[in-house]
């Protein structure tokens, strides 16, 4: 039984991790279509999820997959499913829809080495822009990821929060090495867990609009079977769910789907800083499996004797341009390292202008070692 | 007629967006008798579209609804009627919602014997698009995409979804409204399993004029001589039934459903330690 | 003198064990001795007959960097394994060999330690056991974990008495060899 495992220190897999923290957070719906290297959280959710009265449901594709996800969501249920890349290519329509909906829902992509099917077995980071990017038309997406197997659990509970506060889809964005790897995790008591619901409406039922606009820019939530009658509506609608294709009506709702969660920014960018200091001249920016070979240079960087501290973002979108200008403002330089060809440090180049930027990229499905990283840094200090 | 259903449409949203003689309405009225005569409410029903003319339907109807993507409308039903079994889910998908781009949730929710109703406008072709072939397009068909006839052969979907274990499949042509209605309502009475209504319909804008086939008075008409019952097909030669509608129900069985199966799972997992 | 860090890779082909087994170590590590653990495994599209090892990494504190770079032991279980691990082992790194399975390796490279343990494996009562052999051995030899939290982390993953006892009794076998 899940329970039993709450309160205890164990060694688990990143992927276990995420599904136990999903149960956790109160998720009772799953669906999925397996995919390497994801399928343990499918595995894990078909074996625990009907022990606590959830649904697994294998689905025939993974588009079949998030719409499900989608339709229990409207329904009332906290709703996840799992893949990798070329899953999340197939979602990425009804990703739009879960926008456009406001169904709250997580999203875990274990990225492995693309394009097309690539390595289906070796880990990558490129995913970054498909999952801000990938579903067509304006909108805006959480995504969180964790670097340690404690995090798995933790962000996924956190993801799960978001979803829910913001009635929206939240990525956890991991990458086969935090998947597959396994770790020294505290799972905590479940009366230390945090946990936060969608908001329910409580109105009369004439009353009701399903995408009434608020203060919170967030509306009110009426599951499928209430006497409040919900009109999910994936075209352009007005508050009450019904079709309106009036332009100044369409803006407005785009609008307030991309501000509700850009206007929380500051509460939704999650980050860890390790040896930032005033004097820290090279800061290293990473997430997900990256972190790691960083924290191991920190680790050693007194040997080297250099002063370098490392800002590790576990939210990557919304993106944190205000958190890496407030930790860049003194350094000298940058190193951003990531299983692909620079795509965080495109990003981050948005924001800085003044200071070098320098990758260190792989591709080849191999991770990014400690000496990777200590080599750009000493070959930018030769220049 | 003893039941009219009107509770169940929202009057403001007419007059209908379909073109005359456009047959979904003939469907819908069909749908809210039916959900009439079998006492469903505004709340306990939920009605997920896909996208087509026929996906617009929703923008009729005052019970919970769920418009959603292309194809896919019946994966949004198979996730709210797990996720609350309590729900009546009907699903309305067209031809091309159904048969064609969301062909293979149509065959595997059949398959799995998911607990909701599907009722299939088929008018033979893409309507709100323009007037394109599906995959229930008649061979030799002029479309606006097969300017020299048709190329492929057309699904048989009734009999698709019958074979792929559907506990309740029938076809009807919307110019016998009555049994097209009892159909549903028999569709909408079964407790468990996957029900399909096929309502053979009329695109008269498109196919109608392409194919020559006259007004929509004239097309229901070919409807009706070309409908054959189901139960008398057996007497009949194979070349006496090309292009004719085997109209009626294909298969009423008792199955479990898939509702009922999972909740066994459900009790299994939880009796093991 | 006990080190803070342990870096151990167990090597083999895909079906060996080299998951369970560093898996075990893990748990061992993090559920009974309070330390902190950390396992990569690297395995090829197929499950079975290629190569496969685990890096395991046992430490006091939070480990950063989650593969074994510098080794203090490795356990070669096939002999296809030998060549993929090679340039990994220095004069101070403990190789842990099963001389039954394991015919070409270089006999002064590290400190070796040939055993028998597919035969001593037999001889427990299943060939299934040589990983808790080597187990044993290699936690003896080290004291990377304490003996309780290996035995409480073996009885906790074998609820079937016999495959229990005969674990146990693999791991004493092992531990006899220090």
């Amino acid at each position: 039984m899940p329970e039993a495992r709450l309160g205890k220190r164990l060694f688990l897999q990143g992927n276990i991790a995420v599904g136990e923290g999903a149960i956790a957070a109160g998720a009772r719906f799953f669906a999925g279509y397996p995919i390497t290297p994801s399928s343990e959280i499918a595995h894990h959710a078909a074996y625990c999820l009907p022990k606590v009265g959830g649904i697994y449901i294998q689905m025939e594709d993974e588009i079949g997959s998030i719409s499900a996800i989608i339709g229990a969501s409207m329904a009332g249920a906290k709703v996840y499913t799992a893949t990798s890349g070329p899953g999340i290519s197939l979602m990425n329509e009804n990703i739009g829809l879960a926008c456009m909906v406001e169904a709250p829902c997580v999203l875990i992509n274990v990225q492995r080495a693309g394009p097309s099917t690539g390595l289906a077995t070796k880990p990558a980071q490129g995913d970054f822009f498909q999952i801000r990017w990938g579903t067509h038309g304006d909108h805006s997406i959480i995504a969180l990821s964790p670097a340690t197997v404690q995090e798995c659990f933790d962000l996924t509970i956190k993801a799960f929060n978001f979803a829910e506060r913001f009635r929206t889809p939240v990525f956890v964005l991991m990458d086969e090495i935090i998947g597959k790897m396994h770790e020294t995790i505290v799972v905590p008591n479940p009366q230390d867990i945090e946990i936060e619901n969608r908001k329910l409406a409580t109105c009369l039922p004439e009353e009701f609009k399903p995408y009434a606009y608020n203060e919170d820019l967030v509306p009110l939530f009426a599951p499928f079977g209430d006497i409040r009658i919900n009109k999910a509506n994936g075209s352009g609608h007005g508050q009450d769910g019904f079709p309106d294709n009036n332009p100044d009506n369409y803006d407005r709702l785009v609008r307030r789907l991309n501000d509700k969660i850009e206007k929380n920014k500051k509460r939704i960018c999650l980050y860890k800083t390790f040896n930032c200091q005033d004097d820290t001249e090279i800061l290293i920016i990473a997430y997900g499996c990256s972190v790691r070979p960083a924290l191991a240079v920190i680790e050693q960087a007194a040997r080297y004797g250099l002063k370098i501290g490392l800002l590790q973002l576990q939210t990557l979108w919304p993106f944190p341009d205000e958190i890496i200008l407030k930790y860049s403002r003194k350094v000298k330089k940058i190193i951003v390292p990531e299983l692909s060809l620079g795509q965080l440090r495109l990003e981050i180049t948005r924001y800085i202008k003044d200071i070098p930027i320098k990758g260190v990229n792989k591709v080849g499905g191999m991770s990014i070692t400690p000496e990777d990283i200590i080599k750009v840094i000493k070959a930018g200090n030769e220049e | 007629m003893k039941y009219t259903g009107k509770k169940f449409i929202k009057k403001d949203s007419l007059p209908f967006f379909w073109c005359a003689g456009c047959g979904n309405g003939i469907i819908l009225a069909c749908l809210v008798r039916a959900m009439e005569e079998n006492n469903f409410t505004q709340e306990n029903t939920v009605i997920v579209t896909g996208i087509g003319c026929w996906g617009k339907a929703d923008d009729y109807l005052n019970t919970h609804t769920f418009h959603g993507t292309h194809g896919r409308a019946l994966a949004i039903a198979t996730g709210i009627k797990l996720a609350k079994p309590s729900l009546e889910v009907i699903v309305l998908v067209g031809d091309g919602d159904g048969a064609t781009i969301g062909g293979n949730h149509l065959i595997h929710a059949a398959r799995r014997n998911m607990d909701i109703t599907v009722i299939m406008s088929n008018n033979l072709n893409y309507g709100m698009t323009g007037g394109q072939y599906s995959g229930t397009t008649p061979y030799g068909s002029i479309t606006s995409t097969s300017r020299y006839g048709h190329g492929e052969d057309e699904f048989n979907i009734s009999e698709l979804v019958k074979a792929a274990g559907a506990a309740y499949v029938a076809k009807e042509t919307i110019a016998n409204p009555l049994r097209l209605q009892k159909f549903i309502s028999r569709a909408l009475k079964k407790e468990n399993g996957f029900r399909f209504v096929e309502a053979m319909s009329i695109c008269p804008t498109h196919y109608g004029k392409e194919n020559r086939l006259g007004k929509a008075a004239e097309m229901i008409e070919g409807l009706k001589k070309n409908s054959l019952k189901i139960d008398l097909i057996k007497d009949r030669r194979i070349d006496e039934l090309t292009a004719k509608i085997i109209v009626g129900e294909y298969i009423d069985r008792e199955v479990d459903g898939y509702i009922k199966r999972y909740r066994e799972i459900q009790k299994k997992a939880q009796n093991k330690k | 003198m006990m080190k803070n860090t342990y870096e151990v890779i167990i090597s083999g082909i895909g079906g060996q064990g080299t998951v369970v087994s560093g898996a075990i170590l893990g748990e061992a590590a993090s559920s009974y001795d309070n330390k902190f653990a950390v396992m990569t495994c690297t395995y090829g599209t197929e499950a079975r007959g290629t190569f496969a090892k685990s890096d395991i990494l046992i430490s006091d504190n939070f480990i950063p960097y989650y593969e074994a770079l510098n080794p203090d032991i490795i356990l070669v279980l096939s002999d296809k394994a030998y060549p993929y691990i090679k340039n990994r082992i220095d004069k101070e790194t403990i190789v842990v060999i099963n001389s039954n399975e394991v015919k070409n390796y270089e006999k002064i490279l590290g400190k070796v330690y040939a055993l028998p343990l597919s035969e001593m494996a037999v001889k427990v009562g299943s060939l299934q056991a040589l990983n808790m052999i080597a187990l044993g051995f290699m936690v003896g030899l080290t004291q990377m974990i304490s003996r309780e939290a290996l035995i409480k982390t073996v009885e906790n993953k074998y609820k079937n008495k016999r495959d229990y006892l005969i674990n146990i009794k693999a791991i004493e076998e092992g531990w006899k060899m220090i």
